[in-house]
């Protein structure tokens, strides 16, 4: 005996003394009603796992069966009665016995076999199937090559097999689709009906229905089913599987709407900069969907999810970003996923539909990746050639050189689909007469699940890429000649750019067999045409497309060269240049009128003179055509990268849609100008702070049908999104008829959170206690989302706006709703900006944050709390210098007696600046600066003024978040100014 | 950097290529994360089955084209036979190619690309950490 054993004994011995002792008086009952059927069944089961940890098998399988029978109790198979209660006690009894003779010997006790058959026998009438020792059922896989007998062995054991899945899935079904309680008996079965296969992991799966979470439960059923879809492939039956898919379909489908709508959530929030592990999360919640809408007979947009899953594990590795475009259909995946109804499968329109995302995806992947060599060979092959992605996808990498140098010599290759059931001589035959007229790229078989439609074709699909060189009509009609009723095939050239003529005369025309011929096979003929007809979109159109990175490049430059106009005319047109000019004409007068200079040297001078001037004039036209030019250059480089609007607004229908099933509300959306243009950097930064928005006033501010008919409302609440330009900004407008703010409960909120005191809450007007929920940290709490209405992340939202350089503003009536508007620029790469001195540098602020310039003699200034105020328009305004604010050592005030301060304000908040000078106001456009420096609190940006100085740009909010943290007293302050 | 199980036990790890070469490369590969353990190489599907019979792997490297068995047939054998998670690396399995798509189909929890070219013998050191991280995700 072990030292384990020794260890373990005294443990287990005491302890299922206990359980035995236990059982014998709940089976000793008087009555069978009095005994606990739940608890008796966990005792055997205890005792069974304990006595297999000691490996006392005999023990074991005696608890096994007894564990079972009352199972069958206790899920409502069988009522407990006198002949039972005999047979647990009897086992009861016996395990005692056992323990016993385990305890004198320190050996493995033996089996009452008699008992033992009894007990089985027992749980056989009642319909279970009882479980038998390991070595009884030692039958295994069946190797390969295997003589006749063993192969009617095996042929057997699955039939066996077949038939024991054929009576129990659909049965399974049945308590797996209601609410019936678990029936291990039935599982156990499949279980061992799988294990005696030789399939342990069916086997285990199969165990792993039995959970008692209804999730897992469809997971696990899931998982059994996918599993078994190669056997069922093989085998004349459906072994079953088919009534379980069916049952398990209503809770599949709703489980595919929430993993969707899931994805959506994480892919709104910004699919285009996923992290790793957001990715990886992502790509397995979509493998996931892909199982589940195969299972649930959806196999166009399964495999449209399967190339979103794959797409996602390249972004987890780092090797892919994803362009905003190509993130926009992957989210169509998603919102396909939604439209599903568990009442019917596929039909080919929405099969089509999943066709055409995929299509486009793969064609557009094709640029955002950027992995090696291959993909290069891909892209040169579109670029050059107009070879569709979707007929290079298919090819392996190392065919891809040889047909891009194939194309380049400009021979013509073909495009073989051969659909054959015929002797393999026939095939090789096929292939040898290719060989010798043609050299071939590439030869692949076409697996089944690339053709949708035909996926019962029994044949095998070869798909041949050949260059040929010399005569290839000669060979199209060869290859005709072997069309036959079991050999079916279409012969195209590749129709790529640059394509030589095929010589007609003695060619069937490209598409079609041999004229005469039968129509050559169906299957093949359907999908070749298409494929190598050129791309419609990317080819007809003369559409580019160009990765955004280079595009703000050219933008960039167009910029740069921009500013070096702007040198040539400050040189050209400045101070020192006509100065010059001036003094010369005047020394030449001076000349001239002294006489020191002989006649004809004064016309040389003269002449020289107005040469120079007629030169600065014609270089000062020049430089203003230039000018001209450059300002349109300028326009329609930043107009390259505008786009409508309408690639953040059509998120918004669908993310509407689904809240408002979610939360039970009954939402009209009406979306307007979402062609109106937005610069396309602002997209990406958009997004969120909408989607959020949108969010905010569905959760919040509409209330459910009921509340809107008590209101007088109608129950369809009313949403509009719309966008505009207004002057020279962009308006996006999101307006609910909802239940509008709650200013009371803002003030309320506001006070506890100790951001203002009652007395400032009470007197502040209604519309800056609305833009309170704009303040960070103000509104986490559910308690006001409730009843204010709204306030999730606002601060986030106005954060995001401003960073852009825009406002966000918001109006609300209580009981008829809410609109906020967002403010933007036109281009985020051009703005208004104020230039001044301060110290010895050049700093510029944005024209919006800047409120007023103000002089104010430096006797106005007071000290309030060790803080330099100025009182302005009846309030204190704190003012700094910024060397105050950077924290540098600077020279504090400026001499003058009279101060230039700047009034800043981030809508809330004012601080004043003081600067040395206030120079101009100028459009810049504003170059991004080392991140770095862009961190800097304060620091927007970077530019060069006209003169080739660089000017930092800062930034208002981050100033007065400066000045709030160098007072900490200060925030209070403000407020009551 | 290790990598265990939640008891913490080593992953069992299984590799299956028809390449001698391609195996020695993927196995010095996973040998640098001590938390693995290959415990057997096979050079197609068949012998791959066996070996699952014999021991049983946590995680199973696939490559797709193999003789006698390739992956995608093994696949559909490994779903009845195996729980083990399956990582199908391969220079078939192009992002979007149909023996990528029919290899998720089948189960494969993730694939991994070879790079271009015939013996990939850069595998090791261009995508060693890739190939690390993908396993460990994997037996996450």
């Amino acid at each position: 005996m072990s030292s384990l054993f020794e260890s373990m004994w005294p443990a287990f011995h005491a302890e299922v003394s206990e359980q035995l002792d236990e059982l014998e008086i709940q089976l000793a009952a008087a009555d069978a009603d009095a005994i606990d059927v739940s608890h008796c069944f966990r005792l055997f089961h205890t005792i069974k796992s304990s006595a297999a940890m000691m490996a006392f098998t005999h023990m074991e399988l005696l608890a096994h069966v007894c564990e079972d029978i009352l199972d069958l109790v206790r899920t409502g198979n069988a009522t407990l009665d006198d002949d039972m209660v005999d047979v647990l006690s009897a086992g009861a009894a016996q395990l005692k016995t056992q323990l016993a003779e385990a305890d004198a010997s320190h050996e493995p006790p033996g089996q009452d076999a008699q008992l033992l058959a009894r007990a089985r026998e027992f749980l056989t009438r009642l319909g279970g199937t009882p479980v038998m020792p390991a070595d009884a059922n030692p039958e295994q896989p069946a190797e390969a090559g295997a003589d006749a007998d063993e192969k009617r062995a095996v042929a057997d054991a699955f039939d066996n097999f077949a038939a024991i899945l054929e009576k129990e899935l659909p049965a399974l079904g049945k308590w797996l689709g209601g609410q019936g309680k678990r029936p291990p008996a039935r599982l156990r079965t499949i279980a061992s009906a799988c294990e005696e296969m030789g399939f342990p992991a069916l086997a285990s799966i199969a165990g792993d229905m039995a959970a008692t979470d209804p999730g897992e439960r469809l997971s696990a059923a899931s998982a059994f089913l996918l599993r078994l879809t190669p056997l069922v492939q093989r085998s004349q039956t459906d072994l079953g599987s088919a009534a379980l898919s069916d049952a398990l379909r209503p809770g599949l489908v709703a489980n595919i709407h929430e993993g969707a709508a899931r994805c959506l959530d994480v892919a709104e929030a910004g699919i285009t900069h996923l992290g790793g592990d957001e990715a990886a999360v992502l790509a397995s919640a979509t493998h996931q969907l892909g199982e589940r809408c195969r299972l649930c007979g959806f196999p166009a947009l399964a495999l449209l999810l399967r190339f979103i899953e794959q797409i996602l594990r390249e972004v987890t590795r780092g090797n892919l970003l994803v362009p905003d475009d190509l993130g926009e259909l992957m989210m169509s995946g998603w919102s396909l996923c939604l439209e599903l109804e568990a009442d019917h499968g596929e039909d080919p329109a929405f099969a089509e539909i999943c066709g055409r995302v995929l299509t486009t995806l793969q064609d557009m992947s094709r640029t955002a990746d950027t992995q090696g060599d291959a993909l290069d060979a891909r892209e040169l092959l579109q670029s050059e050639f107009d070879i569709p992605w979707s007929l290079t996808a298919s090819l392996h990498d190392a065919c891809l050189p040889d047909l891009l140098a194939s194309c380049r010599n400009g021979t013509v290759v073909l495009d073989i689909e051969v659909d054959m059931d015929g002797p393999d001589a026939e095939r090789d035959s096929f292939i040898g007469v290719i060989n010798q007229h043609a050299r071939i790229i590439s030869n692949r078989t076409v697996f089944a699940s690339e053709r949708p439609g035909d996926l019962q074709a029994e044949t095998t699909r070869l798909s041949i890429i050949a260059a040929c060189e010399q005569n290839p009509g000669a060979l199209i009609k060869t290859l005709a000649g072997f069309h036959s009723e079991h050999f079916h095939l279409a012969v195209q050239p590749v129709a790529y750019r640059g394509a030589p003529e095929i010589d007609t005369d003695d060619s069937p025309s490209p598409g079609t067999g041999t004229p005469g011929d039968p129509p050559v096979g169906a299957a093949p003929d359907a999908p070749a045409p298409e494929k190598v007809a050129p791309e419609p979109a990317s080819t007809s159109n003369d559409t580019l497309r160009i990765a955004s990175d280079r595009l703000d490049q050219f933008v960039t430059r167009v910029g740069e060269l921009v500013l070096l106009r702007n040198q040539i005319d400050h040189h050209l047109h400045g101070e020192t240049t006509s100065e010059l000019l001036t003094q010369l004409q005047a020394f030449s007068q001076q000349l001239g009128s002294r006489q020191q200079l002989g006649a004809e040297q004064q016309v040389q001078l003269a002449h020289c003179l107005d040469a120079l001037v007629a030169q600065m004039d014609r270089l000062g036209q020049t430089d203003s055509q230039l000018k001209q030019s450059l300002g349109m250059l300028q326009t329609d480089a930043l107009d390259l990268r505008v786009v409508p609007v309408d690639i953040i607004f059509r998120r918004v229908p669908v993310l509407v849609r689904r809240l408002a099933r979610q939360l039970g509300k009954q939402v009209r959306l009406d979306v307007q100008g979402s062609d109106t243009r937005i610069d396309k950097s602002m997209v990406d930064v958009l997004a969120e702070p909408l989607i959020h928005l949108v969010r905010n006033a569905l959760d919040h501010g509409i209330e459910t049908p009921d509340a809107r008919r008590r209101a007088g409302k109608s129950e369809d609440a009313h949403i509009t999104l719309r966008a505009h330009h207004q002057g020279g900004s962009l308006v996006i407008e999101l307006e609910d008829d909802g239940l509008g703010l709650d200013s009371d409960a803002i003030r309320e909120r506001a006070v506890s959170n100790g951001l203002l005191s009652r007395n400032q809450a009470d007197l502040l007007p209604e519309e800056q206690v609305h833009a309170l929920i704009f303040e960070p940290g103000f509104s986490t709490a559910a308690a006001v989302t409730e009843t204010s209405g709204r306030g999730v992340g606002m601060d986030v939202v106005r954060t995001r706006v401003e960073q852009l350089g825009g406002e966000i503003s918001l109006h609300s009536t209580p009981g008829h709703g809410t609109r906020v508007q967002l403010h933007l620029p036109t281009s985020a790469a051009i703005q208004g900006i104020v230039l001044f001195q301060a110290g010895a540098d050049t700093y510029g602020l944005a024209e919006r944050s800047v409120t007023e310039a103000i002089d104010i003699e430096k006797s106005q200034l007071q000290s309030l709390q060790g803080q330099m105020v100025v009182m302005h328009r009846e309030r204190a305004l704190p003012v700094y210098t910024l060397d105050h604010l950077f924290q540098q050592d600077g020279g504090g005030l400026p001499d003058d007696a009279v101060l230039q301060v700047l009034v800043l304000s981030d809508g809330r908040r004012h601080v004043g600046l003081v600067v040395n000078q206030i120079l101009a106001r100028q459009e810049i456009f504003v170059r991004e600066c080392h991140p770095d420096i862009a961190a800097l609190p304060g620091v927007a940006g970077a530019s060069i003024l006209g003169n080739g100085e660089p000017v930092l740009l800062l930034e208002a909010s981050g100033l007065i978040e400066l000045a709030a943290a160098d007072a900490q007293d200060l925030a209070r302050l403000l407020e009551a100014s | 950097m290790t990598t265990s199980t939640p008891d913490g036990d080593n992953i069992k790890v299984l590799i299956v290529d028809d390449s001698f070469l391609m195996r020695r490369v993927i196995r010095n590969i996973v040998e640098k994360d001590e938390g693995f353990v290959v415990l057997g190489e096979a050079a197609n599907g068949v012998e791959a089955l066996e070996q699952i019979a014999q021991h049983q792997p946590d995680v199973i490297l696939l490559d797709i084209e193999m003789p006698k068995m390739d992956g995608i047939e093994f696949l559909k054998h490994a779903a009845l036979a195996t729980t083990a998670r399956i990582v199908v690396i391969s220079s078939v399995a192009q992002l979007g190619s149909p023996q990528a798509m029919e290899a998720l189909s089948l189960g494969a929890t993730d694939i991994v690309p070879k790079p271009s070219g015939v013996l990939s013998m850069d595998l090791e050191e261009r995508k060693s950490s890739e190939l690390l991280g993908v396993i460990r995700k994997a037996v996450a």
